[in-house]
């Protein structure tokens, strides 16, 4: 406790006995710390104490302050605010290479996280301490994305009181310096009592993620979403240090996807020639996330799950089949036909331009999930080609085609990247651990869980020696919990999964000792009730307690974490975001007293 | 696919037809009248010369339609353009094929040409036939003007001048609008609602005529008639039916949204986009619950210290310019702003000046720890019923709410969720449900003085411990109505019914629109779980029940609740629609078939009608389902 007590009068050195005029002072309320919480009471006119703003409070109030996702090594905040001129922030860039025009990104946004840190219907004095950022990458050269690459970062506020604040960000990589510029931008804070921005002083910050891969799933199939949709979503994404944007982009109901050797693909299956996205649309996004620190992942799912686009080419079976229970999950229903040589061929260059688009990533997503039997048993062409092969038309037969169909297309695949890349599949039938080395060879493949997490696949796999990436549903599927869109009732994978839930999701707890066979994880958002008009209220703030939850790994449950996780919320909104409140305003102003 | 040959429809668009409501309309005889006249401009024939068969389609900057949608089986097929000799838009398809498309569904007769001409918003002209004061002429013009903005909005999305010329010039349009009956434009429990619409050809012109009783029911006229209207993106242009009849009035007079700005805040701008989706499904309460224990965000001139001492901060409150601004565009609306102050209960630090104004305690329990043991939610705080000063402050309220919201003949008291155990540790002389009926009869005291000495001819009450029998026998059925939000099937929600007050239902059980986001204070599913879909919403029908006595239920109507703990304005339009228009099309039209096909059609048409109008309303299903209509049924 001595050490909020000093806090508390240093911070009344610096901001109380400071430059603000009676006018300014006049806020009915104050807050102030207590019992590691923040507490509102009336700003009486004789008070004496030193008068702070909510966040102000907040920031010394927790161990963490304002920080998500929390530091894992080290972190010291220091117990001073210094009054910061925000139009005179100075980003040095020390060392040179090849990420440099990277770092100028980062740091341009930098400097508009700092102006959206001021709240709606506020503006800030232009007036406080100048600031200069030392960026220092000792690896400047690098500027491709692998799942080993060094996210860490050092950042260090400078103590002395001078009239310039000097904070320095060292990291391995541009990666790790970028997710220090965003820590750096939430260590300033708005005073909403006399309209200035704050920076702490005395910092010492040392940071890495537990997970490499931290994702978000987006469909943009099942309903679609503008270029600018998809950018406001990396934006948050960077603002939390996820680091993944998995791009399923294609599914039965539509294909968005423009490819220059096959047209027809987005012609005949785009909902219309407008809600498309050209090669060009998809370089756009895959600088803006570089940018950002987020790998755009293409996702082209088969054999199941195509449709709409492919009527023309003879490649399918059970296209619309009906009555669509009996051959698919959902309606339209329709599988590629693996035994047509064709096929691999559209797949080829399918792959060759996603390799062209997406031209930062380092692995590529096969899909890979919910094959029926009965759609391809449907199938005479099949049927005889299964017993050409001497197979049965039994489900250990059916799997001996899909693996028929998964050996192609990975060949094609490492043909269309020119590389071996690290594959990734949904599990399925095909990944079941009892036999999934027969198929699928583990240093290949990654393996994307989206059964629950109690699933005995789990360690199954993990003892098989297999990666794996968390999506598990009962956690990680943000399209849950909403009426059932076919038939009656809520949709399949109800209820909603709240943000606590989604926060003590831990993969360490399902892998045991295999944990370092856990990648990391995604939040899903699978689009048949979603699109751009509900696109950020499914995602966030739910993402972001699921981003540190992967950042952190940590030992402590949301309680801990509600109110920065609240903060959060606050701070994601003034960028745009239209994120979800997740308590009455009350409880944020009201720190403890939203108790269950 | 068997197409009709062109020369079949020629002949079968010889005849006129129309449709009545509930049953389809036949696809051959849409075929038929699209191919009749020279107006049909959805429809052409196969040109050998296939350059002169490349209109341009202004919605694809040079790319052309891939999908025509044709009318087979009264179902919209999907074709391949170039498989067709006709090219036709789904939003097209969707207005002339079998379903009526109107959201509500009319009550009475209507009939709907199948064919349609082009239009264009400012070639609608307005001549007020007959009305019987010049505010209900005044209020017909200004409620024409919002509908022929909401065409040029759609019009909007129209890039460019490359309209196509091959569909004729736009039709002017005369709309006629005559009321008979009430001068006063307000919404009132008495108002008239009906209205009938005809819309005819008449040379080169179209006609519109638009009866009612009053301004609401002309409105609603207007409404429909802005339903009719559409745009077809492959033509470039809008289009409206060529000829319909609508006669149509509500099942319910009162038929509402709630949204509580309380707990969390939302500025005047996500109220107003509220309102005006509330207007394209013909709901006619706002139902403003605008202050709880949370926060009191309204300033008001008479007091002022309320919103001081209670609003979240000063980006966070609506002063009474706001209050004006928003009760004039519901107005126009046809929209009653019913604005609620929640009391005793629900009461916070807003009420907490008391002491240093020298007013004594005007609240108790605020803030009272543990919460759990004096409400239903933190924070704490009731009123202080034996502190005089309290009334004093309840009747400048009422008098301000009255004022501003000229909304004299509903008034609605709060009433829920009073702790008695609040009450019971600071009076513990009397017992508080005592203490509660005395406070009600104060209350509604004040109200009467507020309201120029006479009470509303309904106030309005949540259901509560004191609605419940033996208190409830103590109210007057004929001052008081309910507000029922308990359940369902919980036996007070229908005695309260059977007793004869007049109720308003918003079962928590159906119309909660806040319910199933898992809890906000700890980790449970939460307290009203799962989330209600609009296929709940919409077959929720509780005064059809099998008991004799239901048919007796004075059931003023519905309102769907939105309360807000887990809810900000960036939320608020995807939560809210298109499950509201669900509701709206049940207190309209209460029809007895539940969520049918023919209901996900025309509401999938709704939420793009309402998306439009730049409402953010959810998705029902994939765009594909749109696009296959009935494969996803």
């Amino acid at each position: 406790m001595w050490l909020q007590a000093i806090c508390i009068y240093t911070v009344f050195i610096i901001i109380g006995c400071g430059i603000p005029t009676a006018a300014e002072e006049h806020s009915l309320w104050r807050w102030t710390c207590e019992n590691n919480r923040c507490t509102k009471i009336r700003n009486e006119p004789e008070n004496k104490e030193p008068v702070l703003s909510l966040e102000a409070c907040k920031m010394f109030c927790d161990d963490y302050g304002l920080l998500w996702p929390k530091p894992t090594i080290e972190t010291n905040l220091g117990n001073f605010l210094s009054k910061i001129n925000m139009n005179t922030i100075d980003i040095q860039i020390t060392k040179q290479g090849k990420s440099d025009d990277l770092l100028t990104a980062a740091a341009d946004r930098f400097k508009t996280l700092v102006s959206s840190s001021v709240p709606k219907g506020f503006s800030a004095k232009a007036a406080g301490k100048s600031v200069t950022v030392y960026l220092v990458n000792d690896n400047p050269y690098i500027r491709e994305f692998s799942l080993d690459m060094d996210e860490s970062y050092e950042l260090y506020i400078s103590s002395t009181s001078s009239d310039k604040v000097n904070a320095t960000i060292r990291g391995n990589s541009f990666f790790g310096v970028r997710h220090g510029l965003e820590t750096l931008s939430q260590l300033i804070v708005y005073d909403d009592i006399r309209n200035n921005l704050l920076i702490v002083r005395d910092v010492t910050i040392k940071d890495r993620p537990v997970y490499p891969y931290r994702g978000i799933l987006l469909d943009t199939a099942r309903n679609f979403y503008s270029i600018e949709s998809i950018k406001r979503t990396i934006d948050a994404m960077a603002a939390v240090k996820l680091n993944t944007f998995h791009w399923h982009i294609t599914d039965s109901q539509s294909f968005p996807l423009v490819l220059q050797k096959r047209p027809n693909l987005s012609k005949l299956g785009a909902y219309s020639p407008t809600k498309v996205y050209t090669k060009q649309d998809i370089r756009e996004v895959v600088a803006y996330g570089l940018e950002r620190g987020v790998r755009v992942l293409p996702e082209f799912d088969a054999p199941a799950h195509v449709g709409e686009g492919w009527q023309d080419t003879g490649l399918t079976v059970c296209f619309k089949a009906e009555p669509w229970t009996k051959f698919c999950v959902e309606p339209p229903c329709g599988q590629l036909n693996p035994t047509k040589e064709e096929l691999y061929d559209y797949l080829e260059d399918i792959y060759v331009e996603m390799a062209e688009a997406f031209e930062s990533t380092d692995m590529f997503h096969m899909g890979g999930d919910e094959v029926s039997e009965r759609c391809w048993n449907s199938s005479e062409e099949i049927q005889n080609f299964m017993i050409q092969n001497r197979w049965n038309l039994d489900k250990s037969s059916f799997l001996k085609l899909w693996n028929y169909f998964q050996k192609n297309a990975q060949d094609r695949a490492y043909k269309a990247f020119g590389k071996r890349l690290p594959l990734i599949l949904w599990t399925s039938t095909l990944t079941d651990y009892t036999h999934v080395e027969k198929f699928l060879d583990k240093d290949e493949y990654i393996i994307q869980v989206w059964t629950t997490g109690a699933d005995p696949q789990i360690q199954g796999l993990l003892q098989k020696g297999y990666r794996l990436i968390m999506s598990n549903y009962d956690a990680l599927y943000f399209d849950c919990g909403f009426g059932a869109w076919v038939g009656s009732g809520n949709n399949w994978c109800s209820p909603y999964i709240g943000w606590q839930k989604v926060y003590g999701n831990s993969p360490a707890v399902m892998a045991l000792s295999y944990r370092d066979q856990i990648l990391g994880g995604e939040v899903a958002l699978w689009s048949e009730q979603s699109d751009p008009a509900t696109l950020d209220g499914r995602l966030w703030p739910r993402a972001a307690a699921f981003a540190e939850r992967m950042w952190a790994e940590p030992s402590t449950a949301w309680q801990d974490a509600e109110h920065r996780m609240l903060h959060v919320r606050e701070r994601l909104v003034r960028m745009g975001i239209q994120a979800e409140s997740l308590e009455p305003e009350w409880c944020y102003q009201n720190q403890g007293l939203c108790y269950g | 696919m068997k197409m009709m040959s062109w020369g079949d429809a020629l002949w079968l668009g010889l005849t006129a037809r129309f449709a009545r409501v509930g049953r389809l309309r036949r696809a051959v005889l849409m075929l038929a009248a699209a191919a009749c006249t020279a107006a049909a401009v959805l429809y052409w024939k196969q040109q050998t010369d296939d350059s002169a068969n490349r209109p341009l389609h202004s919605m694809y900057s040079g790319i052309e339609p891939q999908w025509s949608w044709l009318c087979q089986h009264d179902r919209c097929e999907r074709y391949q353009a170039s498989d067709t000799t006709t090219l036709q838009s789904l939003q097209t398809c969707n207005m002339l094929c079998a379903s009526t498309q109107l959201w509500p569904q009319p009550t009475g007769p209507v009939s709907l040409a199948s064919a349609a001409v082009p239009v264009r918003s400012d070639r609608f002209s307005l001549k007020v036939i007959a009305s019987p004061s010049r505010d209900v002429t005044k209020h017909i013009n200004e409620a024409f003007i919002v509908m022929q903005n909401h065409m040029r909005t759609l019009e909007h999305g129209v890039v460019g001048e490359n309209r196509r010329s091959d569909i004729g010039p736009p039709r002017d349009v005369l709309v006629k609008v005559s009321v008979n009956g009430s001068g006063d434009p307000r919404m009132r429990l008495d108002t008239n609602e009906s209205y009938k619409l005809a819309l005819r050809p008449s040379g080169n012109s179209l006609v519109v005529d638009i009866t009612a009783h009053s301004f609401c029911g002309a409105r609603h006229g207007l409404e429909t008639l802005l339903q009719v209207t559409w745009l077809d993106p492959y033509a470039g242009s809008l289009l409206i039916l060529e000829a319909a009849t609508v006669v149509d009035a509500p099942r319910f007079p009162y038929r509402g949204l709630l949204l509580d700005t309380a707990r969390n805040f939302f500025p005047v701008s996500e109220l107003l986009r509220t309102i005006d989706a509330m207007a394209a499904n013909k709901l006619n309460t706002f139902h403003w619950h605008v202050s709880d224990s949370q926060s009191f965000p309204w300033k008001l001139d008479s007091a002022p210290q309320l919103a001081q001492h209670g609003a979240y901060g000063p980006g966070a409150v609506y002063t009474s310019d706001d209050v004006r601004t928003i009760v004039k565009y519901a107005r126009i609306r046809g929209i009653r702003v019913l604005m609620e102050i929640d009391t005793p209960a629900h009461v916070g630090r807003a009420f907490g000046w008391g002491p240093e104004a020298g007013l004594g305690h005007l609240a108790h329990c605020i803030e009272a720890e543990p919460w759990s043991s004096y409400c239903g939610e933190p924070p704490c705080g009731q009123l202080n019923p034996r502190n005089p000063h309290i009334y004093d402050l309840l009747e400048h309220v009422y008098r301000e709410i009255i004022q501003l919201t000229e909304v004299d003949d509903i008034f609605h008291l709060g009433g829920d969720e009073v702790s008695e155990q609040c009450w019971a540790k600071h009076f513990n002389d009397t017992d508080p449900m005592d203490l509660w009926m005395e406070f009600t009869r104060q209350a509604m005291h004040v109200l009467e003085r507020a309201n120029g000495g006479k009470a509303p001819e309904l106030t309005l009450l949540w259901s509560s411990r004191l609605t419940r029998s033996p208190y409830l026998e103590r109210l007057d059925p004929k001052r008081f109505g309910v507000q029922v939000w308990g359940a369902s099937q919980w036996p007070e929600s229908r005695a309260v019914l059977d007793a004869g007050f007049r109720s308003v239902i918003s079962h928590v059980d159906a119309w909660y629109l806040d319910c199933g986001f898992g809890s906000w204070r700890d980790s449970s599913d939460g307290h009203c779980g799962p989330y209600r879909s609009w296929q709940q919403v919409y077959e929720h029908r509780p005064w059809a029940t099998e008991t004799p006595e239901s048919a007796a239920w004075p059931v003023e109507g519905g309102a769907a609740c939105q309360w807000t703990e887990q809810l900000g304005p960036g939320g608020l339009d995807a939560r809210v629609w298109p499950r509201t228009a669900a509701l709206a099309e049940r207190l309209w039209a209460d029809r007895a078939e539940g969520a049918t096909a023919d209901v996900y059609l025309r509401l999938d048409t709704q939420r793009a009608r309402l998306v439009a109008r730049g409402v953010r309303a959810a998705p029902l299903w994939p765009r594909w389902c749109s696009h296959n209509p009935h494969a996803c049924l």
